[in-house]
């Protein structure tokens, strides 16, 4: 079952989102990731230092995750509709659950090339103090931090088949997490209301976790906060499955896969 | 003159809005980056009391809409051309290659300036910042030269599309390695000295000069022509070089008979 979990997942990944050539790779993983991350660092760098530079920095590599994570799932299922194959993934007998996991499964470890790449260019061009810091609490942080923003991108890619549009939602989600995810921005700076909206946004408790690990917390203190970020991560898997179903549904009650 | 170079240009131009503005996508997708450097410089900046660098940031977002708009709008294009045929048509035209895709390119140059208004708004109400300007005369006519300054350098890259399959990538590359190398969204003195010069180079970097300068009482206007002129001249320069690989292009693409350069 996993070798037959693991052809799915690559087939999808290979198939629908087409990483391109190995150029391609390096500049969606580390190139952009790393320019971005140069340009939120030298704003920073302007009117802050110390622990706020170090936090907005690594903030900032974990924001990096999005476009691997959240767009290469978002594209993998999105371009189910381009490319033809929705018909045969919708009449096929797997599970909804593991055939949207396997869309997202390959985004993850890109996700983690992606920070690990701008984490490094990141500390190195603004010589980021970095004793004390839990390394073990950063990494699993930011490893359910590209899992919740896989599954959010599996949504996504429900919502771009109905909408015929992938960019833009892409565009959308990536303005909300660097605003709501208090990854750059410190959220006791924001409105009530937008601080309340937050708490269901995917990489908040994440990020909240990551900080806390950069300040030397230990697992035990940081572990809630994976908790948390793992239950908006799975509560919008169960949403996507759910979308999936319903858009399933309407398709057949049509006869045909274009709901546009 | 006016029958092989101003009406294809003309013509190609109005094609290429029309075409522009009937996909709304078309302005959407390159919203984000320009929202994303613009909305979070700004409530970053809200804690430091830095209006400064707040105008800037704002502003800032609008330039790089500008640019994200005209070279990745040119990217899709003039792929799209390559992809599905329509350069051999254009070979078999009279006119010049480079003066259609000129006028194409400056129709995606003007999406930018939607783009720009659409990105200065939107984080001006996500931000609730409001900046004022105080020489609205002048802050127009800088961005009337940053925008031909900027879809110049656009239009320069362009005939790379033609030749190269890794041209998309390079434009992912200069999409937001061109934003940081110009310090649009902070002061230039904070960018590596081996980096300044470089940056000169750039018309981002003298169209952040143009727009804030312009929105400053307090600065000299001497400031903002010493921007325009720096502007015009690598307008001027970029638009040779795009014109020129246009023509490299087509004399090679005349010679060899075949569209297939890689």
């Amino acid at each position: 079952m996993l070798w037959r979990f693991w052809t799915l997942s690559r087939t999808a990944y290979v198939g629908l989102y087409d990483p391109g050539t190995p150029l391609a790779f390096l500049v969606n993983i580390a190139i952009r990731p790393g320019f971005t991350l140069l340009t939120f660092g030298y704003l920073v760098a302007t009117v802050a230092d110390g622990a706020v530079l170090r936090d907005a920095v690594l903030g900032a590599a974990v924001l990096t995750l999005n476009w691997p994570t959240l767009g290469g799932a978002l594209q993998t299922v999105g371009y189910e509709l381009g490319n033809g194959t929705l018909g045969f993934t919708l009449a096929s007998p797997v599970a909804r659950g593991r055939l949207l996991a396997s869309r997202g499964l390959i985004h993850i470890p890109n996700g983690l090339l992606a920070f690990a790449a701008a984490a490094t260019i990141g500390s190195l061009v603004f010589r980021l103090d970095l004793g004390g810091v839990n390394w073990l609490g950063v990494a699993g942080s930011v490893l359910v931090i590209s899992v919740s923003l896989t599954a959010l991108g599996l949504l996504l890619g429900i919502g771009s088949l109905k909408l015929r549009e992938v960019w833009a939602l892409l565009g959308v989600a990536s303005v909300t997490l660097y605003v709501l995810s208090g990854a750059i921005i410190p959220l006791d700076t924001l409105h009530p209301a937008a601080q309340a909206a937050a708490s269901v946004v995917p990489t908040r408790w994440g990020v909240e976790g990551m900080h806390r690990a950069l300040d030397g917390d230990g697992i035990a203190t940081v572990a809630p906060y994976w908790l948390a970020e793992v239950g908006v991560g799975a509560a919008v898997f169960m949403l996507a499955i759910g979308a999936l179903r319903l858009y399933e549904l309407d398709a057949r009650r049509r006869g045909s896969v274009d709901l546009i | 003159m006016t029958a092989f170079v101003v009406r294809p240009v003309a013509a190609s131009f109005r094609y290429q809005l029309r075409v522009n503005l009937t996909t709304l996508s078309s302005i959407l997708i390159f919203l984000a980056t320009p929202i994303i450097f613009g909305s979070v410089s700004v409530l970053f900046l809200n804690s430091y009391n830095s209006p400064e660098l707040t105008t800037r940031a704002v502003l800032g977002s609008g330039i790089v809409a500008v640019w994200t708009t005209s070279l990745m709008l040119s990217n899709i294009t003039l792929s799209g051309e390559r992809w599905s045929g329509v350069v051999e048509m254009f070979l078999a035209t009279p006119s010049r290659l480079g003066t259609m895709m000129l006028g194409k390119l400056l129709a995606n140059a003007a999406q930018g300036v939607m783009a720009a208004c659409l990105s200065v708004t939107v984080v001006s109400l996500v931000t609730v910042t409001t900046i004022s300007v105080e020489k609205p005369l002048l802050l127009g006519l800088s961005a009337v030269i940053a925008t031909v300054s900027v879809g110049a350098l656009a239009f320069a890259w362009s005939p790379m599309l033609f030749i190269s399959r890794n041209a998309t990538s390079v434009f992912f590359v200069l999409d937001t390695s061109l934003v940081f190398v110009s310090a649009v969204f902070f002061p230039l003195s904070r960018l590596p000295d081996w980096l300044q010069p470089i940056s000169r180079l750039s018309p981002l970097r003298w169209a952040s000069e143009a727009l804030v300068t312009s929105a400053d009482a307090n600065a000299p206007a001497s400031e903002t022509f010493e921007a325009w002129a720096a502007l015009a001249i690598l307008g001027l320069v970029y638009a040779g070089i795009g014109l020129a690989g246009f023509g490299l292009l087509e004399r090679r693409l005349r010679r060899t008979g075949e569209l297939s350069t890689f």
